[in-house]
């Protein structure tokens, strides 16, 4: 991987087992309308990305990544 | 009873009657400017709140689409690390391309977007994402207009050039160095190559999106005696402009009225 930057590689990558850095828990779910998934961060889902091809659903504030998920979703496994 | 007594006393009676009266008007007085007061209260309350949920979303989310007689704005802001196809461990922030990119496609076939704002506050990250969103914003066909705050590192640079105006902030600096590698390396001439050409993208991108020579970039890139552990030189805001590579030292406030003013052309 290419990762040009200033930060050293050993601190992006961190040592995660030392930081106690489990891997995030992610779940796809319908949020909006749209397909989302979504990573468990203290009791709470935050938007990673969106799963879908509409673009209008992109520039909507409410789906954007890291966004807090506040009301009951459905989820589908 | 005396006659003067029962006159002294229905006096004072209606006296008592119209006392009550009285206050009883002023109670009522009393109790209609509460409920105005409350109506008021409730309706800027409510209005506070909506206002006070959309700076949330703005502070949060860190983009927005801004409406105003001069068109409207897309902010789109660039942070922390560019993830590109790993996903990066959970202490680093990161900007996502895979998001980015769509967004982009968005803003340029929205008919309600004018322009796109692009801030940036970036230490760099993956070469391949940090291009593909940065040949997207070169590509667009509408009004960009970029701002280097704080930082603009490594493939921070192609970003801040790829807009069709740029500017940096006094404070903010921008440093140019080789890209590097993760991973494991073959040690065979190819791997310098490799290298080579890899860097060559960066190197066509910046001095084909910006005034900056080819030589003088190669030439700051490759500078040792300025970093402590690294090939490079760090440039700030009126340097940056100096060498070329940005157009010009400014802040927000400038960065909003070139972009309305492109806007206000092209329309």
């Amino acid at each position: 991987m290419i990762l040009y930057s200033i930060i050293p590689s050993e601190i992006v990558f961190g040592d995660s087992a030392r930081l106690g850095d489990k891997a995030p828990e992610m779940l796809e779910m319908e949020y909006l309308g749209e397909r989302v998934s979504a990573r468990l961060v203290n009791n709470n889902y935050v938007i990673e990305r969106i799963i879908g091809t509409s673009l209008k659903s992109f520039l909507d504030i409410r789906l954007q990544p890291g966004t807090v998920i506040k009301e009951t979703v459905s989820t589908k496994s | 009873m005396s006659i003067i007594s029962t006159i002294y006393v229905n006096r004072n009676h209606e006296f008592n009657v119209l006392a009550n009266l009285n206050k009883k008007i002023i109670d009522l007085e009393k109790n209609m400017f509460a409920e105005k007061q409350d109506s008021n209260y409730d309706q800027n309350k409510c209005e506070d709140k909506k206002e006070q949920r959309e700076l949330e979303e703005l502070k949060e989310l860190g983009n927005a689409t801004v409406k105003s007689n001069k068109g409207t704005i897309h902010c789109l802001t660039i942070i922390g690390q560019i993830e590109g196809h790993m996903v990066l461990p959970s202490q680093n922030k990161t900007t996502k391309y895979e998001h980015v990119i769509p967004q982009l496609v968005a803003v340029e076939e929205s008919p309600e977007i004018d322009g796109l704002l692009l801030v940036l506050n970036t230490v760099g990250g993956d070469v391949e994402a940090g291009l593909a969103i940065s040949e997207m914003i070169a590509s667009m066909s509408k009004p960009t207009v970029s701002l280097v705050l704080g930082g603009g590192h490594s493939i921070g640079v192609p970003l801040a050039v790829s807009t069709k105006h740029s500017f940096i902030a006094p404070s903010a600096t921008m440093t140019i160095h080789p890209i590097r590698l993760n991973g494991m390396i073959i040690g065979v001439p190819q791997t310098y190559e490799y290298f080579d050409k890899m860097q060559e993208r960066v190197v066509q991108f910046v001095t084909t999106n910006s005034k900056i020579s080819r030589e003088k970039f190669r030439e700051l890139m490759l500078k040792t005696g300025e970093l402590a552990h690294d090939v490079g030189t760090v440039v700030f805001g009126e340097e940056a402009t100096k060498y070329g590579l940005i157009d010009e030292v400014g802040g927000i406030s400038d960065a909003l009225k070139t972009l309305h003013e492109m806007v206000g052309v092209k329309t």
